[in-house]
């Protein structure tokens, strides 16, 4: 096949000259150096600490001609014109089936006027194009089509190829039930692990039961429509749940993830509110590692709470005495700081409630978005009302719905888009999971409908 | 195979809708600090920008937000911006953290005045009035101090070599002003000390008014001439800037009088409703309770977090205008408590305020470690030349006599070089067992390891006891601790001991990470002064003060 070099619309394939010694190279390697940190006179070696990441220089040697001089002066200055911030970059070399996209940041067309060339309105020069490190497919593949359920989810992404992170885009269609006031406060969250069997979402039924008096009952509108109910006296500390992981199953968990607990709880105090606390291997609140603790205001509503964040060291496999192998969870009807001892009066029972565990994962890419105005009764992106959201790692643009983005404040929008770590080119890489979850963070439905579709532009060091 | 630390800068504009925008792509130079206590210290970066755009971006005021992830890694305002040009236009932005907004504005409170020094004369206008209306100031107005007596220190009318006349009385009346501060309450006990007791003729009335000439005001109970303790007189408006104690008696004339009432213990107390704590006459109010107050003053900046103290502070009274972060400090003497404010610390909050904690130290917590190969630009010195083994501790007791005890430790580094050092410490009015605990803090101090301080830079990532390995871009000064591994000398590098100590755990003073070079490194200071004798001295300052008046 024919080599082929375009900028833009514009195709430079019949000017590149690729004679041994002419200097062409797009695939320059010397835009990532690996950094080491530490004193040479305190131990041996040093430790890597990351690559610095620099614009990539690919450089293009042209012969330019036109029909006549003054038409290859016009045909640089529309070269010059054509080399812009933002304008892609694809490169085919004649050996390869498919072509390598770049985005370009700057460029420069540098000829060197040679007379006797110049009068046969043709000119050598040199196509020096600064882009972006990583090559892409220039196109969004699509990953997961549709994935339509009902409230927090684990789904499996397949197939990411490259040597790099592919950029992902993640949209999620809000779907017209969430339409029922202008004013709607929303969460979507969303957490990407390299493991195909982390497990992000724990159902009630999922929990091992320890309480003395608590059960699993059924109720519309939690998780599955079911929740653990700890039905014992609100004073005091209790262990009500496990979050038990199989034998050598927590090396899926290595790394760090935000904990969110989807609970209620129908006790109130005089002065304070029970807390969620959650304990990793322990047998009692003070032994293990503790992921942190959250104060459940007493409602009838379902409401997400962030406990906090737990991390598993990364132990090639090996058992971590402190981790074990659950966490387990406590409701305390004090508050940190407070005896154990304050009277509660019980609003409704059972006392405590839980439906569902939610794990964030945070090392790969997480995001989260938080706000509280949807309004689609202006220029929706879609008919039927459905309210997007388009969470994507290209650049810095988080995209909303074109009524409600202007809205928005950027720190409701933490975390980045998604990555999407691939295990080698060109084979396809092994599954790995995305972890989901949306709704009213005050009224939450455990029941909403989820509509998800995840693309990828995969990446490459080299060239595809 | 990991992404790069996934750093954001993004500002949000005040006011209106709240844009947001993401700078992290047009900046260089980007650093930020962390300092203990203070919380988000400052930011800066630079943008390549033309100087007369529009950057409604890095609008002074703009908040601002360093972010890893979902974490905010520090958080403040921008306040300024310094234009500059070389090869092409920048523009250079500081950013400091929302603990300025505690010194945006001043406050003035008495959480409890017990000072004597701000009782005094009637003014002029009001001697005139009451002389007009026929009150003679003929008795002696006086400050009773304590020292070995049983009697507490009050305020002393003193009738004794004074003559009644008739159809005049024969009082005195003493004030208070609180520098324009509303009171809220006078508490106080009244006693007869010397003269005959349950004579209604005499007139011993406390008062908080409006004004120096008794415009409008609140009265107490009158006592005539009976022993109350434990008093309490409240305001019922904001406008009660005086205090007044008064003690007047009329007869037909001609008695010597043999009497003297006193106003002990006078304790003013603003209009902050905080709940008393401790036992009359030693109330007062924690370090946390009026830390809180001082906060909730402050628009902008929620509290998370304030660990509840017990020590009562029996002074606090602000009358001058001063910043709430001054007034944080000052309170902080008393208990050494790590605070700082900070930016949200979990992903659903949506708070644009600053987040205040107040928190004990945590000495024995290693709540990071870095190894010692990771650590560049090491640099930890020690003050060995003021180790101690001993120290002589002066004090003058309840009797008056000076008195010196001795406090000892051993100190394997001066036993084993023979030598002894002694340190004198003059406590002042003390007791025996304050100047022995005082000896021992001393000791703890300077009599084991002395204080290490200095810092390290590391690039490479660092391991949290909870949170396992992160980048080194989430240290910072939080009231957190560093274990350094591997800087033991021989001689101790083998014990078995393992245990958080002195020799391997520093507190981190000051972070400050800069993201200017390829990788992302911080800068941590540390130091193991501590400030145990300082509180020690702080309290026992306090005592001293007020017994004696």
């Amino acid at each position: 096949m024919a080599q082929v070099l375009k900028v833009g619309d514009r195709d430079l394939s019949p000017y590149v000259r690729v004679a041994h010694d002419d200097g062409l190279d797009p695939a320059n390697p010397e835009f990532s150096e690996p950094q080491f940190s530490g004193s040479p006179a305190l131990g041996d070696g040093q430790s890597f600490v990351g690559d610095a990441v620099n614009n990539r220089l690919m450089s293009y040697p042209l012969i330019l001609s036109a029909d006549s001089t003054d038409e290859l002066y016009a045909l640089v200055r529309e070269i010059n014109g054509d080399l812009v911030k933002g304008a892609q970059v694809e490169y085919r070399s004649g050996g390869a089936s498919q072509s390598t996209f770049f985005d370009l940041e700057r460029g420069r067309l540098e000829p060197k006027f040679e007379f006797w060339i110049d009068q046969a309105a043709k000119v050598r020069a040199m196509l020096h194009l600064w882009v972006r490190p990583y090559g892409h497919t220039g196109t969004y593949r699509t990953v997961i089509p549709s994935f339509v359920a009902t409230g927090p989810q684990t789904l499996q992404a397949t197939g990411i190829l490259g040597d790099v992170f592919a950029q992902g885009l993640l949209r999620v269609d809000s779907g017209p039930t969430y339409l029922a006031s202008p004013v709607h406060p929303h969460m979507i969250a969303f957490g990407i692990s390299q493991s195909p069997s982390y497990v992000g979402v724990w159902r009630a039924a999922s929990l091992t039961n320890v309480g003395a008096s608590s059960a699993l009952i059924g109720a519309s509108g939690a998780v599955a429509s079911q929740y653990l109910g700890v039905n014992a006296s609100p004073v005091g500390i209790q262990a009500f749940a496990w979050l038990q992981f199989p034998d050598g199953d927590l090396k899926n968990y290595e790394g760090r993830q935000r904990m969110l607990v989807v609970a209620r709880s129908r006790v109130a105090l005089a002065s304070g509110a029970p807390a969620i606390s959650a304990v990793a291997g322990a047998n009692s609140l003070h032994d293990g590692r503790r992921i942190g603790s959250v104060v459940a205001s007493h409602s009838a509503q379902w409401q997400v709470y962030d406990v906090g964040e737990w991390s598993v060291p990364r132990a090639s496999g090996l058992k971590h005495p402190d981790q074990s192998e659950r966490i387990e969870f406590f409701w305390s009807s004090a508050s940190p700081g407070q005896p154990s001892s304050i009277a509660a009066s019980l609003i409704a029972s059972p006392a405590f409630q839980i439906s569902a565990i939610m794990l964030v994962p945070l090392d790969v890419a997480a995001g989260i978005h938080l706000g509280n105005n949807w309004d689609i009764t202006g220029s929706g992106e879609s008919s039927g009302g459905d309210v997007h959201f388009l969470f994507s790692n290209e650049g810095v643009t988080r995209k909303l719905n074109a009524s409600t983005f202007w809205r928005d404040e950027s720190e409701k929008l933490r975390g980045n888009g998604p990555l999407l770590p691939p295990t080698g080119s060109p084979v396809a890489s092994g599954p790995l999971s995305v972890v989901f979850a949306m709704g009213n963070p005050k009224h939450f439905l455990g029941n909403r409908p989820v509509k998800l579709a995840l693309s990828a532009r995969e990446r490459f060091t080299y060239l595809r | 195979m990991h992404p790069r630390t996934q750093i954001r800068v993004v500002s949000i504009e005040q006011g209106g809708e709240g844009q947001g925008h993401d700078l992290t792509d047009d900046i260089e130079g980007l650093s930020w600090s962390s300092v203990n206590p203070g919380g988000d210290e400052r930011c800066t970066f630079t943008l390549k920008r033309s100087w007369f755009s529009a950057n409604p971006e890095i609008e002074r005021g703009n908040l601002l937000r360093v972010m890893c992830g979902i974490d905010v890694l520090w958080q403040g305002r921008v306040e300024e911006t310094n234009r500059s040009a070389d090869s092409t236009e920048k523009i250079a932005v500081t950013a400091y953290g929302l603990g300025a907004r505690l010194k945006d504005g001043t406050f003035q409170e008495i959480f409890i005045d017990g000072d004597f020094s701000g009782w005094g004369e009637p003014s002029t206008q009001r001697r005139l009035n009451q002389v007009g209306a026929g009150l003679s100031f003929s008795p002696q107005v006086s400050i009773g101090a304590q020292d070995a007596g049983a009697t507490e220190p009050g305020l002393l009318i003193d009738f004794t070599s004074t003559e009644t006349v008739a159809s005049r009385a024969m009082g005195a009346e003493i004030w208070y002003y609180g520098g324009g501060v509303s009171i809220g309450k006078l508490r106080y006990s009244f006693l007869v000390l010397s003269g005959p007791e349950g004579n209604a003729t005499w007139q011993d009335q406390a008062f908080v008014l409006n004004d120096d000439i008794a415009s409008a005001f609140n009265s107490g109970t009158d006592h005539n001439a009976t022993d109350s303790t434990n008093r309490t007189l409240t305001a019922t408006t904001a406008t009660r800037k005086y205090a007044l104690v008064a003690s007047n008696y009329t007869d037909g004339g001609g008695t010597d009088m043999t009497d003297l009432h006193g106003w002990i213990v006078p304790k003013v107390i603003g209009r902050h409703e905080l709940t008393e704590q401790g036992t009359w006459p030693n109330i007062g109010f924690t370090v946390d309770q009026m830390v809180r107050y001082l906060v909730e003053l402050v628009p902008g900046i929620s509290i998370r977090r304030i660990d509840e103290q017990s020590f009562v502070v029996q002074q606090a009274a602000y009358k001058e205008p001063q910043p709430h972060e001054d007034g944080i400090s000052d309170l902080n003497r008393f208990e050494g408590c790590d605070w700082g404010t900070w930016g949200p610390d979990s992903p659903l909050d949506t708070s644009i305020e600053g987040q205040f904690d107040f928190k004990d130290r945590e000495p024995e917590t290693q709540h990071w470690f870095v190894p010692r190969r990771d650590c560049e630009d090491l640099d930890l010195h020690s003050e060995t030349s003021t180790l101690y083994g001993a120290v002589d501790v002066t004090f003058e007791d309840e009797t008056g006599v000076r008195r010196t005890i001795r406090r000892e430790v051993d100190v394997p580094d001066l036993d084993g070089a023979g030598i002894t050092r002694v340190y004198p410490l003059d406590i002042g009015k003390s007791r025996q067992d304050v100047a022995e605990q005082m000896g021992d803090a001393f000791l703890a101090i300077w009599g084991q390891f002395a204080p290490a301080r200095g810092g390290f830079s590391t690039s490479a990532p660092v391991r949290h006891h909870e949170r396992g390995e992160l980048s080194p871009v989430y240290l910072r000064a939080d009231g957190s601790n560093v274990r350094l591994g591997g800087i033991l000398p021989s001689t101790s590098a083998l014990t078995l001991d393992s245990s958080p100590d002195r020799r391997t755990t520093f507190p981190i003073k000051r972070v400050e990470v800069d993201c200017s070079g390829e990788v992302p490194a911080a800068r941590v200071d540390v130091d193991q002064a501590n400030d145990t004798l300082s509180i020690l001295q702080a309290r026992q300052g306090l005592e001293s003060e007020l017994v004696a008046a």
